[in-house]
C-alpha cells in the first residue's frame, strides 16, 4: 500500500513539474516589444545614418532584432551562455564599465579643483617658448632670398617644435645668435622679431577645464582602484585538492 | 570612409577587376567605391604596394621592402593583378577608356599596421609589429636564434623545423616579419589641425605617404604656371591659384596646352638628405598599360640625363659597421617646375610623385650591430626611405 503511495505522489509530482514547466515555457516564448526598444532601435540608426528610420525601416530592424531575439532566447535555455570565456569577458568589462560609471556622477567643489590646481601645478606650466621669423638663404654668402618649405613665421614653439622642423641644436642656436646667420640642415637663416617667452605657470582660471579633468580622471582611478580592492576582498581564493 | 590595406598581401584580391561576385563594374559600382575609398595604405609594416619589380621592369627602385606572402599566412601573395597601387591605377584608366568607369581613381597614405599600441616606423628603433611574435631580434629573424631560444619554443636544435631556416649555415627564425618593414605615415595638406579639416583633405586626397621619416612634399599641376615664382613667398598661393593639387582631376585636358607640373620635397630633419625626385607617370597605348618613371630634380647640383631620365649617382654611402652616412651628400630640399617630355594631348594619364633619400641602414641592419653579427645575406642591409604623393589624373 505504501508503495502504491509512493508511486502516486511521484506521479503528482511529476505532472505538477510538467505543468508548471509548460506554463513557464509558455511565458519564456513570449517576446515583449515596448517603447523602450523602438526607441532604442531607431536611436541606433539615426547615429549610424544622421536621420530618421523610414517605418519600412524600422519595420525591418525590428524583424531583424526579433530574430535574434529568439535565437538569443533559446541560447540562454540551453546555458550556453555558462563557461564561455567570451561572456565571461564581456560580463567583467561591462562591470568595470559599471563601475567606472559610478565614479563619473561625481560633482566636486571648487576648493577641491583649486586644491588640486595648487598640488599639481607642475602641470600647468606653459613651456620655454619663442616666436621668430626669418629670412632663408641657401647658401651663407648671398642676399638672395628663398622660400622656406615649413613658413616663415613661428610663434609660440617650444624647443621641440623648432628642433624637429630645422634640425637638433637650433633652438639654442636662435637663443644664442648675435644677428648673424645662422645655419640649419636646409640652408642659413637671418632670425627678425625674437620674442623669448620664459616658462610660465598658467592662471587657475584658465586651465579650469583641464583641472576638472585632470581631477576627475585621477579620482576616478583611485575610487576604482578602491572598489577593485574591496570587491576582491569579498572573495576567498581556495586551492581544492584532488 | 575605408581605407584598404596590405593589398600587396591580398592576393591579388584588393584591385581585382571584376566584384565579389564576379561581376564587370558597372557605373553605380565605381561610383559607390570612389565614394567609400578614395584613399589606399600604399605602405605599411607589412610591407610596400606600391609597386613590385615583376609589374614594373624599368623601375629600379621597385624592390622597395616587398612582403611576399599573403597576410597572415606563408603563402606567396599573386602578384599581377590586383595586389599592388600602381598596376591598380594602370587599370583604372584601361577601365576608364572601355567605358566600364575608374574605380581605382585613389590617394595615398602611409600607416604602420603596428599592434602594440606604439609606432614602429624608425629603422634604427623597430621593435615590433605585433610584440608577442617580434619583439626580439631572433624572433623577427634578423639575427640567428640561440639553441636556448629553440628548446624554450620546444624545437629540436639539431632537426630544426618548420620554423627554423637555414642562410649562411646559421639557424634563423622562419617567419614572415623579416620581411616586414620600418613603414609608414600618412600625411595630409589640411587648412589646419582640426578633425574636420583633416578629414576633409583625405577625402580630396590631398594625402601623401612615407616609408617612416618626416620627409614633406608638394605636388601640383596645371597651367600658366609663373616660373620665376619657384623662391617667391607667395609660390604656394600661386600654385592653388593656378593649379590643383595632389589627389585631384584636371578635366578638358585636349582643350588646354601642355600641363605643367611643380614639384617640391624637404628631408625630415632627423633622417637622412634627398637623393633625387621623381614622378612617375601611368597611361595606355594601344590599349596596353605603361609607365615611365621620370627623374625630375637630382640632388647636390646633378642634372637629369634626358636620354634615360636618370640623376647621375651622387656616391652616397651607407657605412655597414655602423650604419653612419656622410649627411653632406644629397640634399635637404628638391623642387623644380616640370614638363613631360612625352606628353601627348589628349592622353588618359596619371602622374604621381615619388621622393628617395640617399640609403640608410634597414632596421634588420640595426638589430645585426647591436648584436655584433653579420647581417642575413637574403635581405637588403640598406633602403632608401622614401614618399609618395596622391596622384594627379588628366582626363582628355
Amino acid at each position: 500500500m505504501k508503495e502504491l503511495k509512493d508511486i502516486f505522489i511521484f506521479l503528482l509530482l511529476g505532472i505538477i513539474l510538467v505543468i508548471v514547466d509548460n506554463s513557464s515555457q509558455e511565458e519564456q516564448n513570449k517576446i515583449f516589444v515596448d517603447d523602450q526598444l523602438l526607441t532604442q532601435l531607431n536611436q541606433a540608426f539615426k547615429f549610424q545614418f544622421d536621420r530618421e528610420p523610414t517605418d519600412e525601416e524600422l519595420t525591418n530592424l525590428l524583424v531583424s532584432w526579433y530574430e535574434d531575439e529568439v535565437l538569443y532566447q533559446e541560447a540562454l535555455s540551453r546555458g550556453f551562455d555558462l563557461e564561455d570565456e567570451i561572456v565571461r569577458r564581456r560580463l567583467i568589462q561591462k562591470y568595470k564599465d559599471f563601475i567606472k560609471t559610478q565614479a563619473f556622477n561625481y560633482v566636486p567643489t571648487n576648493e577641491e579643483l583649486k586644491n588640486f590646481y595648487d598640488k599639481n601645478s607642475v602641470k600647468y606650466v606653459e613651456p620655454f617658448s619663442i616666436s621668430f621669423s626669418h629670412n632663408f638663404f641657401k647658401t651663407k654668402n648671398t642676399n638672395q632670398t628663398d622660400i622656406f618649405f615649413s613658413g616663415s613665421s613661428f610663434s609660440y614653439v617650444d624647443q621641440i617644435k623648432v628642433d624637429s622642423t630645422f634640425g637638433e641644436g637650433f633652438f639654442q642656436k636662435i637663443l644664442e645668435n648675435n644677428g648673424e646667420k645662422i645655419n640649419s640642415i636646409y640652408g642659413w637663416h637671418e632670425i627678425k622679431n625674437l620674442q623669448i617667452y620664459p616658462e610660465k605657470l598658467i592662471s587657475y582660471e584658465k586651465v579650469k577645464d583641464q583641472v576638472l579633468n585632470d581631477f576627475m580622471l585621477r579620482r576616478n582611478a583611485e575610487l576604482y582602484e578602491n572598489d577593485i580592492l574591496k570587491i576582491r576582498n569579498k572573495y576567498e581564493l581556495i586551492f581544492q585538492e584532488e | 570612409m575605408a581605407i584598404p590595406h596590405n593589398s600587396n598581401g591580398s592576393g591579388a584580391q584588393m584591385f581585382k577587376l571584376k566584384d565579389f561576385d564576379g561581376n564587370e563594374f558597372d557605373s553605380e559600382y565605381v561610383t559607390k567605391r570612389l565614394r567609400n575609398e578614395p584613399i589606399v595604405e600604399i605602405t605599411q609594416i607589412k610591407g610596400t604596394s606600391d609597386t613590385h619589380p615583376a609589374l614594373s621592369k624599368n623601375d629600379e627602385w621597385a624592390d622597395f621592402e616587398i612582403m611576399p606572402w599573403k597576410v597572415a599566412t606563408m603563402e606567396i601573395s599573386k602578384v599581377e593583378g590586383g595586389s599592388y597601387v600602381r598596376e591598380a591605377l594602370l587599370n583604372g584608366l584601361k577601365l576608364e577608356l572601355e567605358g566600364k568607369g575608374n574605380p581605382f581613381k585613389f590617394g595615398f597614405i602611409g600607416s604602420t599596421d603596428g599592434h602594440t599600441a606604439a609606432s614602429s616606423l624608425n629603422e634604427e628603433n623597430y621593435f615590433a609589429k605585433v610584440g608577442l611574435l617580434d619583439s626580439t631580434p631572433e624572433l623577427r629573424g634578423s639575427i640567428p636564434i640561440t639553441t636556448q631560444a629553440l628548446l624554450e619554443r620546444g624545437d629540436s636544435p639539431i632537426t630544426g623545423g618548420s620554423f627554423q631556416k637555414d642562410i649562411d649555415g646559421k639557424k634563423y627564425v622562419n617567419a614572415s616579419s623579416i620581411s616586414y618593414g620600418a613603414s609608414g605615415l600618412a600625411a595630409v595638406w589640411a587648412e589646419e589641425n582640426t578633425r574636420e579639416s583633416i578629414y576633409s583633405a583625405l577625402r580630396r586626397k590631398e594625402a601623401f605617404a612615407t616609408s617612416g621619416p618626416r620627409i614633406k612634399v608638394r605636388f601640383f599641376a596645371g597651367y600658366d604656371f609663373n616660373n620665376e615664382m619657384i623662391n617667391d613667398q607667395k609660390l604656394i598661393n600661386h600654385l592653388y591659384e593656378k593649379g590643383h593639387s595632389m589627389g585631384s582631376d584636371i578635366l578638358n585636358t585636349i582643350k588646354k596646352s601642355e600641363p605643367e607640373f611643380f614639384v617640391w620635397a624637404v628631408q625630415d630633419a632627423d633622417s637622412a638628405p634627398l637623393q633625387r625626385l621623381q614622378v612617375i607617370k601611368g597611361y595606355v597605348e594601344d590599349g596596353e598599360i605603361k609607365e615611365i618613371v621620370f627623374d625630375v630634380a637630382c640632388s647636390d647640383g646633378l642634372d637629369v640625363n634626358p636620354d634615360n631620365y636618370r640623376c647621375p649617382d651622387n656616391g652616397a654611402q651607407v657605412n655597414l659597421d655602423d650604419c653612419s652616412y656622410d649627411s653632406s651628400i644629397g640634399s635637404s630640399e628638391l623642387k623644380t617646375f616640370w614638363k613631360d617630355p612625352t606628353y601627348i594631348k589628349g592622353q588618359r594619364v596619371f602622374y604621381y610623385v615619388r621622393v628617395l633619400e640617399n640609403p640608410t641602414c634597414r632596421w634588420s641592419t640595426w638589430d645585426a650591430l647591436r648584436n655584433n653579427v653579420e647581417p642575413r645575406s637574403d635581405y637588403p642591409k640598406t633602403i632608401q626611405e622614401r614618399a609618395w604623393s596622391s596622384p594627379i589624373h588628366l582626363l582628355p
